[in-house]
């Protein structure tokens, strides 16, 4: 039966599997939209004004507690863009340490919002508990993967959470070969899980919402671009990193204690992430992820968000992949730093996060003290992107009962796999119809 | 003769504030012993999934407090009982039906208001308290559904033992020394308790790490360990 929208206020308290706080708010006038707000109030995390002041020595330990799920996206953007600063550039092996360290990151990062936080949705399930009791084997699988991701990350990183080993100019230590060596048997089991899971969701049905996106990544003319590379979009545009922020600006909005980006000069939204990387790169995807894109027929370029959860799966499939053959080629080295001259400078790096582009400026003193630190997360970038998705999903579904509606938001909000407490560095739901 | 892997015990917090509660006592029981557990510290309840490989007992630490109930949800109070709920000093839930071990452990009340002194809830899972809770967070994946999801997949142990320790009212230096070493005897002297009670149970063969420690009868103080699994307390 259909409700008429004009007379009710509604409430949906929680809003479930996302990481951080947060709420909803929707503004339903007759048949308009007149309002939707992504409410973050978890409390700005001030990481940028706490990096002042401090030795660059220490950025990459602050910077790795902006978030539990990916603390290697901002330690690694946080030392490339210091590097830059100091002129200085890795040599290869370490250049291909952090990319391995890079891949365990998306593996992790990517399993557990696959298998825990979105799947369940397809099923209508109300979590990653109910989903495991219908089906424990795809679950005990996507949390082996999951565990192989961290394992990576506790050789390179000496502990999956919050990894200390990174440093500026390489690493503190480097892994002894057999450190690696033993991970390959458990990634040649990973890389066939990887693409078991992609053939499982890809059976799944996925709901029709087409988009006119934006997408928003870098590429490297050499690899699938996760740790540097120029900011590309899907519209055309190219651009050295270092550019960025004269193209992309963050504005405060009244009812956000996150910043929201934005394009500059049209002010319009844009999209990161795994669907935005894979639409700019597909062909320089890992050889195996890309025959199983095509096996399953996945076309790009794809405008419908909730292939994100393909996009990811793909992802894995990437990961294990380059991994394995990172981890094959690995000889060990006797140089795990690059010498480094502190000099007065600023640097700029991105990468490429789970949740899609991160962007680090530092300016850094004579004494290598941080005078300034610019830090813009993937979230910030989605959310007000997310806003113009939940506008257009109410303004198809506003017929259907607001309990419907509120689950639908919540579906739609996790395909973008929000970390508000990276971007505060989400959530509660109220809709109110006038 | 394969032998029976060491119980695990995880800490569960950070390196800040309150929060470090669940590691220093995991820290403490790592100098403590290794011989028949292992320790681990957790940033969040979901790297559990990672470790419960086959391990007969769990052990976890965590920092607790009380939660005011959501007024628009009604969801149960983490970690309280109605006692506590009440404002009183101490746990009063002794049993729950049906439940094993669902009886609270007072490490000590305060005892005036100059001195704070935590308080520490021994939970076993399945504990209503922590089941209560699996709905009442935003978060992704609290420690009641990551506890709930091993359970579904078959992967928790037999014993899984939770110390809440509660730290509403934590100053701001945390807990003392003192009081770390203190909750840690008391854990040990559980799960050492345990340990001889599967060797026994195995005719001595069960158990890793050779020969157990005796019971310290100087780290559990009768007039503060004031309840047992299933006994209730005072």
């Amino acid at each position: 039966m259909s409700v008429n929208p004009s007379d009710r206020s509604i409430r949906v308290p929680i809003l479930t599997r996302v990481e951080g706080e947060g709420s909803l708010l929707v503004k339903l006038r007759g048949r308009t939209v007149q309002d939707v707000q992504l409410v973050i109030f978890e409390p700005p995390r001030l990481f940028e004004s706490l990096l002042r002041g401090r030795p660059y020595t220490d950025v990459a330990d602050i910077t790795a507690r902006i978030c539990g799920i990916c603390p290697i996206a901002y330690q690694m953007t946080a030392v490339q863009a210091l590097e830059a600063a100091f002129q200085t550039r890795v040599p290869g092996e370490i250049r291909a340490l952090r990319r391995l360290m890079y891949c365990g990151e998306w593996i992790e990062s990517h399993t557990l919002h696959v298998h825990l936080l979105q799947a369940p949705d397809l099923f209508d399930l109300n979590s990653g508990i109910e989903l495991a009791e219908r089906f424990p084997d795809v679950v005990k699988r996507g949390l082996r993967q999951k565990k192989l991701g961290n394992a990576l990350l506790e050789a390179l990183g000496g502990r999956a959470i919050h990894p200390v080993n990174l440093a500026v100019g390489g690493f503190y230590r480097l892994p002894k070969v057999s450190e690696l060596a033993k991970l390959i048997p458990e990634f040649e089991w990973g890389l066939e899980a990887a693409l078991e899971t992609v053939r499982w969701v890809a059976s799944l049905p996925l709901p029709e919402f087409d988009r006119p996106y934006d997408y928003v990544a870098i590429q490297h003319p050499d690899e699938y671009a996760i740790i540097e590379g120029d900011v590309v979009c899907s519209d055309g545009m190219r651009i050295n990193h270092a550019d960025y922020e004269a193209h992309f600006e963050e504005i405060q909005v009244p009812h956000s204690t996150a910043l929201q980006s934005r394009r500059i000069p049209s002010g319009s939204t844009y999209f990161v992430g795994p669907l935005a990387r894979i639409n700019v790169s597909r062909d320089q995807m890992a050889e195996p992820a890309r025959r199983i894109a095509d096996e399953i027929g996945w076309q790009t370029p794809c405008y419908n968000p909730f292939h994100g959860i393909v996009a990811r799966c793909l992802e894995v499939v990437h990961a294990f992949a380059e991994g394995l053959e990172l981890l094959r080629s690995y000889r060990g080295g006797t140089l795990s730093r690059q010498k480094l001259q502190v000099r007065a400078g600023t640097g700029r790096a991105v990468t490429e996060a789970p949740r899609g582009l991160i962007y680090h400026r530092y300016e850094v003193a004579e004494d290598g003290s941080i005078q300034l630190a610019k830090i813009v997360p993937p979230t910030s970038q989605n959310q007000a992107q997310i806003e113009a998705d939940l506008r257009v999903l109410l303004e198809r579904r506003m017929d259907e009962s607001d309990q419907v509606i509120a689950v639908e938001c919540e579906k739609l909000i996790r395909n973008y796999d929000p970390c508000i407490s990276c971007s505060t560095h989400f959530l509660k739901l109220r809709i109110e119809r006038e | 003769m394969s032998r029976t892997p060491n119980s695990l015990v995880v800490g569960i917090g950070s390196s800040h504030g309150a929060d470090t509660i669940g590691w220093q006592v995991a820290r403490w029981l790592e100098r403590e012993s290794t011989a028949h557990w292992d320790v681990k510290l957790a940033l969040v309840p979901s790297d559990l999934l990672d470790w419960l490989d086959g391990r007969p007992a769990l052990t976890l630490i965590d920092a607790a407090r009380l939660v005011e109930s959501e007024p628009q949800t009604g969801l149960p109070v983490t970690f309280a009982t109605e006692a506590e709920a009440r404002g009183s000093v101490g746990i009063g839930v002794a049993e729950h039906d049906g439940v094993r071990n669902a009886a609270a452990v007072e490490v000590r009340a305060e005892r005036d208001s100059s001195t704070w002194w935590p308080r520490v809830t021994r939970m076993s899972w399945p504990d209503p308290r922590v089941v209560a809770s699996l709905s009442s967070t935003v978060h992704d994946l609290n420690l009641a559904q990551v506890l709930q999801l091993a359970d579904r997949l078959g992967w928790l142990p037999p014993r899984v033992e939770l110390w809440a320790v509660h730290v509403d009212s934590a100053p701001e230096s945390g807990l003392t020394d003192e009081w770390i070493s203190r909750i840690g005897r008391q854990i040990a002297v559980e799960l050492r308790a345990w340990a001889e009670e599967q060797l026994a149970a195995t005719g001595g063969s069960g158990a890793a790490g050779g020969p157990l420690m005796p019971r310290d009868p100087t780290t559990c103080d009768p007039s503060e360990y004031t309840g047992s699994a299933g006994q209730g307390n005072a």
